[in-house]
């Protein structure tokens, strides 16, 4: 059982980075999404999503898609990109697990808010306890900023880290 | 206001702060230290925040710093508004000063409007959309962020602490 009173920073990424992933792997059929990482990269207006089998981002086990696009990059654009990842400060990464926790928390903000706009929102994923907790928050909102914001709602959900139940989900002020 | 003091209401525009080592209280104010402790602190500051916050439906905040002469002051309390409460921002610590601590308070039971987002007091432990008694998940992931405790106040009356040294959250 994990230690009730930590609190570990899984993941993090930017609403308008999560909704590409998800536009970018409704083009891939299932076994065609692998279930390590994913990385965003942006330069200027494009945007590549990269999904990869393990942490590690290897060209040869990476899948590439442009959001909006119907189909894979070819092989030799995502080599050539993976080849310059490092290079490029724009790029966000994040654990498909995290993804899948988020998922579950969007549906039940939905729920409560069927006109959300995830691009407005910053998207935290944390270990508290044994809880996994996605948190929704403003995006431009400072450090250290509490209570309700009428314009973007913080949305908590906390998860079962077994089965990934809700436990619960509310707004926080 | 007479500078050196807070109000005697919690404040809706930047808090004064006591002088570190200030022993006098100003005239029509309350002082907002010197203290023993940080909970001491934090303890005064939520007596002070927490009714007005439960009466307004209002969160508000401010921080727990420790004065040149060595004892806990607070700030604030400063009033949020409809962009939520920053006590760094709208209550700062005085220059040369500590910050070891952050409070803010939950207002009273609500829930949502779903059309204006804005909080609908509810008064009613059972009818609350907020889970106000305890902090968020992200109240206490901001407080390992800034590294010191977070102070709360919530609509029960109960003053919690949690503690990003220890990971504890408990009642003061």
């Amino acid at each position: 059982m994990a230690d009730p009173s930590v609190i570990q920073a899984l993941d993090a990424i930017q609403g308008e980075n999560y909704l590409s992933i998800q536009t970018a792997a409704a083009v891939l059929p299932f076994d065609r999404r692998p279930a390590g990482t994913v990385v965003v990269v942006r330069e200027g207006e494009a945007v590549t999503v990269l999904l990869a089998e393990s942490d590690k981002v290897d060209a040869a086990k990476c899948v590439g898609v442009k959001p909006g696009q119907k189909a894979e990059l070819p092989a030799k654009d995502v080599a050539a990109l993976v080849a310059r990842l490092d290079q490029i400060p724009t790029t966000e990464r994040i654990r498909v697990g995290s993804l899948l926790a988020i998922r579950i928390g969007q549906a039940e903000y939905l729920k409560n808010d069927p006109n959300l706009d995830l691009k407005n929102f910053k998207i935290e994923v944390v270990r508290d306890g044994d809880a996994v907790v996605v948190i929704f928050s403003d995006k431009d909102a400072p450090p250290g900023t509490r209570g309700i914001n009428r314009q973007r709602p913080s949305f908590e959900v906390a998860l079962k880290s077994t089965d990934r139940s809700v436990i619960r989900a509310n707004y926080t002020r | 206001m007479p500078s050196g003091c807070s109000s005697s209401t919690p404040s809706s525009g930047p808090a004064a702060n006591c002088p570190p080592g200030s022993t006098t209280p100003c005239p029509g104010g309350k002082k907002n230290g010197p203290f023993d402790s940080p909970d001491d602190a934090a303890r005064a500051a939520l007596n002070e925040a927490n009714p007005q916050s439960i009466k307004d439906n209002t969160e508000y905040s401010g921080l727990i710093y420790k004065g040149t002469d060595g004892k806990y002051y607070y700030t604030g309390p400063a009033k949020g508004t409809d962009q939520g409460a920053n006590p760094l921002k709208q209550a700062p610590a005085p220059a040369g000063t500590t910050v070891v601590g952050d409070y803010h308070t939950h207002g009273d039971y609500s829930t949502i409007d779903p059309v204006t987002k804005a909080a609908v007091r509810t008064n009613d432990p059972k009818k609350d959309q907020l889970n106000s008694d305890n902090f968020s998940t992200q109240d206490k992931n901001d407080n390992i962020k800034q590294g010191y405790p977070g102070y709360l106040g919530t609509p029960s009356g109960t003053f919690r602490k949690f503690d990003p040294a220890t990971g504890k959250d408990t009642t003061i």
